[in-house]
């Protein structure tokens, strides 16, 4: 009986987040790839202003744009996939 | 932006210990691993491709501001520095991302370097507070860092530094000095130099 319930609240689950609007996603991408660009210029900003040291500069920015653009891959990919399947 | 002196060179930099950053590092450490939770259920293979897609999606989201959270710590830890020059010393206390303060002091200031450590952890990890006085303040607190890595060493440093800028200057009040007794009228010469710092 219960398992019977917790499959059905599964399938409910599904059905709900199934329903969710591909383009209010990507409306949430495009804010979030918004509020990363100002991010990542504060961030420049204050590594060629107050950084000192040439090499953990060049480091830091590399690090720090190879895996935030890596996870905004994944993410349009998961998103595309989304809005292909739906 | 740290501006220096034309024939100004960086001697050293000190930063804080990475144990200063403990708490805020086992909080990252921790809160990573909560999206490892999700994930296996997100790929059991009755899970359909777009509930998969849609909870990648969302965890993408959540260490898309992980990463940026993280970079914020070190940003902060980053610039928070003490630069030693051949001239002065630079002290940049990093608060957040948009609060910062930057003192100087120049090398014929100091007065006095000394270094405070205090605890088991501290001991054991060599971690302590360095702080370096001038005439101004030495009843009261000085230059201050806390929790700099080798306390004892980076005092070394800087004395060493100190040593040098001390011995430039006399080489350059030599050369005046010199400059003035070989010019044709050292007396006057002299009235119109201006006392060096």
């Amino acid at each position: 009986m219960l398992q019977l319930l917790q499959v059905d609240m599964r399938e409910k689950f599904f059905i709900y987040i199934s329903s969710i609007s591909p383009d209010l996603l990507w409306g949430l991408l495009a804010l979030l790839l918004f509020v990363f660009l100002i991010i990542s210029f504060v961030f420049e900003y204050h590594w060629n202003h107050y950084g000192v040291n040439k090499n953990i500069k060049r480091i830091a920015q590399t690090l720090f744009w190879l895996v935030s653009i890596v996870i905004i891959l994944v993410m349009t990919i998961a998103l595309f996939i989304f809005d292909t399947k739906i | 932006m740290i501006f220096f002196d034309k024939n100004e060179t960086i001697v050293f930099e000190i930063r804080k210990h990475w144990i200063m950053f403990w708490g805020p590092l086992t909080v990252f450490i921790i809160i990573s691993l909560f999206p490892l939770l999700v994930l296996p259920t997100l790929f059991a293979p009755d899970v359909p491709i777009e509930i998969s897609a849609l909870g990648i999606f969302f965890v993408s989201i959540f260490y898309l501001i992980w990463w940026i959270a993280c970079f914020v710590v070190w940003t902060n830890y980053y610039l928070d520095v003490w630069v030693v020059t051949n001239h002065k010393i630079l002290s940049v206390d990093q608060r957040g991302l948009f609060s910062r303060s930057t003192s100087v002091l120049h090398l014929d200031k100091i007065q006095d370097i000394n270094y405070k450590v205090t605890g088991v952890v501290a001991s054991l990890l060599n971690y302590g507070d360095l702080e370096v006085k001038t005439a101004a303040h030495i009843h009261d607190e000085g230059f201050v860092m806390k929790g700099i890595p080798n306390p004892a060493l980076i005092q070394a440093k800087i004395n060493e530094a100190l040593i040098m800028h001390r011995k430039e200057v006399q080489k350059e009040n030599i050369e005046s000095v010199e400059t003035i007794l070989e010019s044709k009228d050292p007396i006057s010469d002299l009235i119109n130099t201006k006392p060096s710092e």
